[in-house]
Formats: C-alpha cells, structure tokens, sequence
C-alpha cells in the first residue's frame, strides 16, 4: 500500500508537466518576403579603341537580371557614371533623341570640365582630353518592363510589371565616337564607365 | 529540457533566416563597369605649305619654300623625333642638310639630269667651287623654331640632321622654311642644267 501511495504523489508531481506538454503548442510561421534583386549578368564590357578612328571594336553591353517574385509595378533608374580629378561625374546625356555615353581615362584621369565640354552637346576636341562620348542605345526592354529617359536626370526610369527574372542592357555599338570627342589629345589607357540599375 | 531546446533552436533559425535574407535587400542595385582601352598613337602627316618654286637667272629662289608636317601622338611624355633632307645623285640618295648649327641649309639636286656625290659634298663644303658642283644649288634653310614644353630642336653635327625632342601631346604642325634669296656662294652657275632641282624632307619618330 506505501509503495501505491508514493507512485501516486510521484503521478500527481507529474502532472502539471504533462499538461503542459499537451496544451503548449508552438506555430511556425514562414513568411515568403518580397523579392526584389538586380544582378548584373555579364555580356561584353571590355573592347579597344582603334587609335586613329576612335572606332570601338566590339559593342558594350552592361546586362543585368532583375528578379521579382511579384507581379506588382516597380521603378527602377538605369544610370553611368564616369571618374574624373574632381570627382564621379553623370556619364549619359543626350542631344536631341541621340543618347550618349561618355568613357572618361582611368589611367590618366580628365578634369570635369573635360567632360562637362562634351556633355554640353557641342564638344571640342582640344577641351575634353581623356574623355570619349560613344552612342548608347536605350536600355533593352521586353514584355513587363519598359524604359523612359529622364531629360533632367540623364538616366532611365525603367517600368516593371511582371515577376520572375527579367533581363536588360545598356548597349554601346561598335562605333566611332561622337564628333570632337575622340582626338591625339586622349592619351593611351582604359577608358571607363560605371552602368548601375537599381530599384527606387 | 526539450522545451529549452525547441526554442534555442528556433532562434538560431530565426537569426540565420535574417542573416539570409540581408543580401537579397543589398542587391537592388547592381554595377557594371564598361572598358574601352586605348593605345598610344604616333603619326606624321604632311601639311601642305609651298613645295615648289622657280630659281631665276641669278639663281634666286623666287618664292619661298615651305613644306609644312602635322605630328600627331597621344603620348604627352618626351619623344624624340629627327629631321632629316636627301638629294638624289647617280649614286643614290645623300644627305641634303649641312651646315654648323647655327647656318645651315639644303642641298637641291638636279632630278632631271643628276648630279654625282662629289657635285653635292663640294656644295656642301665650305668653300663650293661652281665648277665642281654641276646640277647642284645649295640654299639656306630657316632654322626650326623651339617651342619651350612642346618641341626642341638640336642640331646634330655629326649626322647632319635635326634631333628632336617632341613633348607634345595632340597635334602639332611644323613649317620649315626655305626662304627666297640667293643661292649659297659658289653653288649656283652656268653649270646647273635647265631641271627641277629636288630635295626630300623627312620628319619622322625615332
């Protein structure tokens, strides 16, 4: 009868343990967050400038992936920059519908007005040593993504409107330079700029 | 005990799912740099300027001579460069320069009916014998302007030409001049053949 009497109080502190492991539960809740990434995906970015036409030899084509996992709009802006002595400087600018991209010497690296010669739209070949303005076309697009440029900013303003991996490039053809941009005063070296796109 | 463990081990996941999802909001933006690279260049371009002229009785050169080159290079770093002259003779090309730095000139030579050597190194000498010198006229030509941080002329006695260092970068026209006015004494006579008398200017890098 002692021995049923202390199994019993043993049972009884028992108890309120296993209760509560019948009543506790724990709820695992995974949410799935909105995707939004950009990558860039490779493509050519290096060629050579012939040294008496300026001609590019092969097209330039910054790619990037844009990847959403929701069909809602996104804004995102394609823009470049350059490097100079004073500093990054905005390396798209237009005349008329024509966009262009200026590739500023990263060996020898130009003042700004140097550039600021060939954004004005009438460039002169003795005022922008070291810079070099090549035609870029708009930013690629395809179905659920569009691009506008911005006049005031010099970029794109892309449009997104599907989910899943979208693909686009800033493509600069092989071509010669614009005029007055290119001359024997851009010295010898890696004439450069930096594509960025981001979500806004 | 159990309970201790559910729960250290749900917070590790918790922490290590932040930890992963960190990246995916750093990558909405992205970068490509594009390169173009660029070689050095170095040219010589002739530039117009008179190259042609008349010699009257006396042996005056009527207009001046002016053969002008455009030098073009990239290379703002000193390069050296030459100028440099030849006359044709019946034995082949010689050297047209001569002179002590400070006077020189240039040796035309007779294309039609050519001259020998020996005609062109007593022109050249310092005292030309007219007899001595047939189809051979020897004019003074302008010493080449220095440009202090753009280009410097040195007369190189020995060879008879004009070194150059060139610190220039761009384009860069240069004109020599061949003025009108007498023939050097002792060049020019009744010996020089009816012809076109001829020198070729060279400007070249190094």
């Amino acid at each position: 009868m002692k021995k049923y009497i202390f199994i019993l109080i043993y049972l009884l502190m028992l108890l309120p343990n296993a209760k509560a492991e019948q009543t506790s539960a724990y709820y695992l809740t995974s949410s799935n967050p909105a995707v939004e990434s950009v990558s860039g995906s490779g493509r050519n970015l290096t060629a050579t400038i012939d040294t008496d036409t300026g001609l590019l030899s092969s097209a330039l084509s910054p790619s990037f992936t844009i990847l959403t996992n929701s069909p809602q709009t996104y804004t995102l802006t394609m823009s470049a920059t350059n490097t100079t002595s004073g500093g990054t400087t905005n390396a798209i600018f237009a005349i008329g519908t024509t966009r262009y991209i200026v590739l500023t010497n990263n060996t020898v690296l130009p003042n700004t007005a140097s550039v600021n010669n060939i954004t004005s739209g009438s460039p002169t070949a003795l005022n922008n040593p070291n810079a070099i303005a090549y035609q870029v076309n708009n930013p690629t697009t395809t179905t659920g993504l569009t691009a506008t440029y911005n006049t005031t900013n010099k970029n794109w303003l892309l449009t997104l409107n599907r989910a899943g991996a979208t693909n686009t490039s800033l493509v600069v053809p092989a071509a010669i330079p614009l005029t007055n941009t290119f001359s024997s005063m851009d010295e010898a070296g890696d004439y450069k700029a930096t594509v960025t796109l981001s979500f806004n | 005990m159990n309970k201790n463990l559910v729960i250290t081990a749900l917070s590790l996941v918790a922490i290590m799912s932040i930890g992963t999802m960190q990246p995916s909001k750093a990558a909405t933006t992205a970068s490509q740099i594009v390169t173009a690279t660029l070689g050095t260049t170095k040219a010589v371009q002739t530039n117009g300027g008179t190259i042609s002229s008349t010699i009257d009785d006396s042996g005056n050169l009527v207009t001046a001579l002016s053969p002008s080159f455009l030098i073009i290079t990239n290379t703002a770093a000193s390069q050296a460069m030459t100028l440099q002259a030849t006359a044709n003779t019946t034995t082949g090309n010689v050297n047209a320069f001569s002179g002590n730095g400070t006077t020189n000139y240039i040796t035309l030579t007779n294309s039609t009916i050519l001259p020998t050597a020996a005609s062109v190194t007593n022109a050249q000498s310092a005292s030309p014998v007219v007899t001595s010198n047939p189809n051979v006229i020897t004019y003074q030509i302008t010493n080449p302007t220095n440009s202090t941080g753009v280009i410097t002329y040195t007369w190189n006695s020995t060879n008879s030409l004009w070194n150059i260092a060139l610190t220039n970068k761009g384009n860069l026209a240069q004109t020599y001049t061949i003025p009108t006015g007498a023939a050097k004494s002792g060049t020019y006579s009744g010996d020089d053949e009816a012809g076109s008398y001829q020198a070729t200017i060279t400007l070249s890098f190094t």
